[in-house]
């Protein structure tokens, strides 16, 4: 076990170093002339060349690329992230808020998700090819067909419009999660009860389940006990992977409902051009994703004794 | 008694021509049969027939702006009303179906040239090229898809064609693993050695041998990836940072959704509609083809 975390921790490096590497390049990627265009109508000529030479001396700018990437790694090493180049404010405590929002629209949304899709999964596998079989995983590819933004706004357009129960923008608070979550949570429970039902069908296919039921347990014991535990190990391994479909996911829905996360302020900055709040947030996400991803997989060890850690 | 002996070759030359054909016309005829296939089929094929006869059907210019028409709802004349600009819908979303398409073939092209450019390759001669494409992958695939995506946006600018890019881009790992995984079963095989006995060179035993071996996962793969790849597209666009107004991609047109929602939902609904239906559309014929070239795995993998 010691030797597996060591070896997958470090496995983490060259990824790390991937994400370091890709994110630096948002900022050599920079046309040159966008930062004489940062002040461009609001100084003179002369005031606002002045202003670039000082902000690409800031930057590194007019440093060679390796000696940038050099300041770029030892800064974000030393817990600094630089300043938004539109509002001078600190990076990080431009993301900080913002970052336990998306964590927590994610967690809910995460939650909402695999309730309901390995439960209608499960579900499904068990009754296959009854009517309710049918109906989940037609509606699941509807789900799995559906443009997640336009999905919130048919939210919006049933829960706020129509219904009224809701404000059309979002204040925060319970109130405000709830549709940011469902819609991200409905659209994951589309995918996960299809790997969910795939898996519980395979599983209770298996020969030992047959001997299960051939002795005359209970049916209950032999789907719960004998059959979920199984099917649930892949399940496991795919929930891992679709954190990042949240954490990619909040970035629209974010946007569709003003939920104020890092998603709302990445896709601001992409088009400000505002390369160190962009880098700050693709930094912290992918590396979020990477961490949790070990987590889950350190937890598949835990669970699945079969697997040998030694591979 | 010497026709006997003559015939043996023409026919022999015959059965190896002819049956990558006739297998080929067994899978669609088994593909024709399903009724998924046939819905989404008919679905991707009127995609097709937008995108090209777009001009002749559409009965407005999907440019044109007239004020005194603005937001007015779906009527005869307009039968998905117009735009907070004047434009026709309908117009629009026709025309709209160019840049799905485009979206499908751009990033499809992208990603399956460039993985199995790089898969094939470094399948074939292993080595420590091998070992730095694939840890090179590793590292795609470290970021989740949306992100890596937003990246490469971030660092091209916004626009369709930087978006289209990006998408393409994010496909390539998987392709590359793909391609990999499945050279690497047929490499070692006795038509493959057989070829290379004969003194076929590396390209030729690559992409001519090996190649036709392994399209039908590749095929399976990249119906999955289109309707991931519109999706993508049309929620860059929505978010600003894939095709740019007036431009009437679909994702585009509900940029300014918030603001109509309680107004005018016909400027939302028909665009974001007609998204749903085309990509309904290819995942149908996508699990359908799914299911006639790659029986094994036909039950739902679809993230």
């Amino acid at each position: 076990m010691f030797s597996y975390l060591i070896r997958r921790i470090l496995y983490l490096i060259p990824v790390l170093v991937g994400i370091l590497l890709m994110t630096f390049l948002i900022k050599a990627a920079i046309p040159s002339d966008a930062v004489s265009m940062l002040y461009a109508g609001q100084l003179t000529e002369e005031e606002s060349a002045e202003a670039a030479a000082i902000i690409r001396a800031k930057f590194h700018l007019d440093q060679p690329p390796l000696v940038q990437f050099y300041y770029y790694v030892s800064d974000i090493l030393h817990g600094d992230l630089g300043e938004s180049v539109r509002t001078r404010a600190k990076v990080l405590d431009e993301i900080g808020y913002r970052y336990i929002n998306t964590m927590e629209l994610a967690l809910a949304s995460l939650i909402i998700g695999v309730v309901l899709g390995v439960s209608t999964g499960i579900i499904s596998a068990y009754f296959k090819d009854t009517f309710f079989d049918i109906a989940a995983m037609t509606i699941s590819l509807f789900g799995l067909s559906m443009p997640a933004f336009f999905f919130g706004i048919l939210l919006i357009l049933l829960f706020c419009v129509q219904l009224r129960w809701l404000p059309v923008i979002s204040e925060g608070g319970w109130k405000g999660i709830l549709l940011p979550a469902f819609n991200l949570g409905l659209i994951l429970s589309a995918s996960l009860a299809r790997i969910t039902r795939s898996s519980m069908l395979e599983v209770l296919d298996q020969d030992y389940i047959r001997t299960a039921r051939a002795k005359g347990l209970n049916e209950k014991l032999v789907v719960f006990k004998h059959a979920l535990r199984n099917a649930l190990l892949p399940v496991i391994t795919i929930i891992g992977l679709q954190i990042g479909s949240l954490l990619g996911g909040a970035f629209i829905i974010e946007n569709v409902f003003g939920w104020h996360g890092i998603g709302e302020l990445g896709v601001k900055a992409i088009q400000w051009r505002d390369f160190t709040i962009t880098q700050g947030i693709i930094l912290i996400s992918a590396t979020t994703y990477v961490v949790l991803n070990l987590v889950v997989d350190i937890l598949y060890q835990v669970i699945d004794p079969r697997v040998k850690l030694a591979k | 008694m010497i026709s006997d002996i003559s015939e043996p070759t023409p026919t022999l030359a015959n059965e190896s021509t002819r049956k990558p054909g006739s297998e080929t016309s067994r899978i669609v005829r088994r593909l024709l049969r399903k009724r998924s296939a046939q819905i989404g089929g008919v679905i991707f094929l009127a995609l097709i027939i937008l995108a090209v006869l777009g001009p002749f059907l559409t009965p407005y210019d999907p440019f044109k702006i007239s004020i005194d028409q603005r937001l007015t709802p779906p009527s005869l004349h307009n039968i998905f009303g117009t735009d907070e600009q004047g434009r026709d819908l309908f117009s629009r979303i026709i025309y709209g179906a160019r840049y799905a398409l485009l979206v499908m073939l751009i990033t499809t092209a992208v990603g399956a040239i460039g993985g199995l450019g790089l898969g094939i390759p470094s399948a074939y001669f292993g080595g420590a090229a091998d070992m730095l494409v694939m840890r090179l992958m590793d590292v795609l695939l470290g970021f989740p898809y949306i992100l890596l995506i937003l990246a490469i946006v971030a660092i091209l600018g916004p626009s369709l064609t930087n978006a289209m890019l990006a998408i393409g881009v994010a496909n390539i790992p998987t392709f590359a693993r793909l391609a990999r995984s499945a050279i690497l079963v047929v490499k070692e095989q006795e038509f493959v050695i057989a070829e290379r006995a004969l003194g076929a060179g590396p390209l030729r035993v690559m992409f001519r041998t090996i190649f036709p071996n392994i399209l039908s996962p590749i095929i399976v793969y990249i119906s999955l990836t289109m309707p991931t790849a519109v999706l993508a597209a049309a929620s860059l666009s929505f978010l600003g940072l894939g095709a740019q107004p007036p431009l009437p991609e679909w994702g585009t047109m509900m940029v300014n959704a918030r603001d109509f929602i309680v107004t005018a939902p016909w400027v939302v609904l028909s665009p974001g509609l007609t998204i749903f239906v085309v990509v309904l559309g290819i995942n149908l014929l996508g699990n359908a083809m799914r299911d006639v070239l790659d029986p094994r795995d036909s039950a739902g993998r679809m993230s």
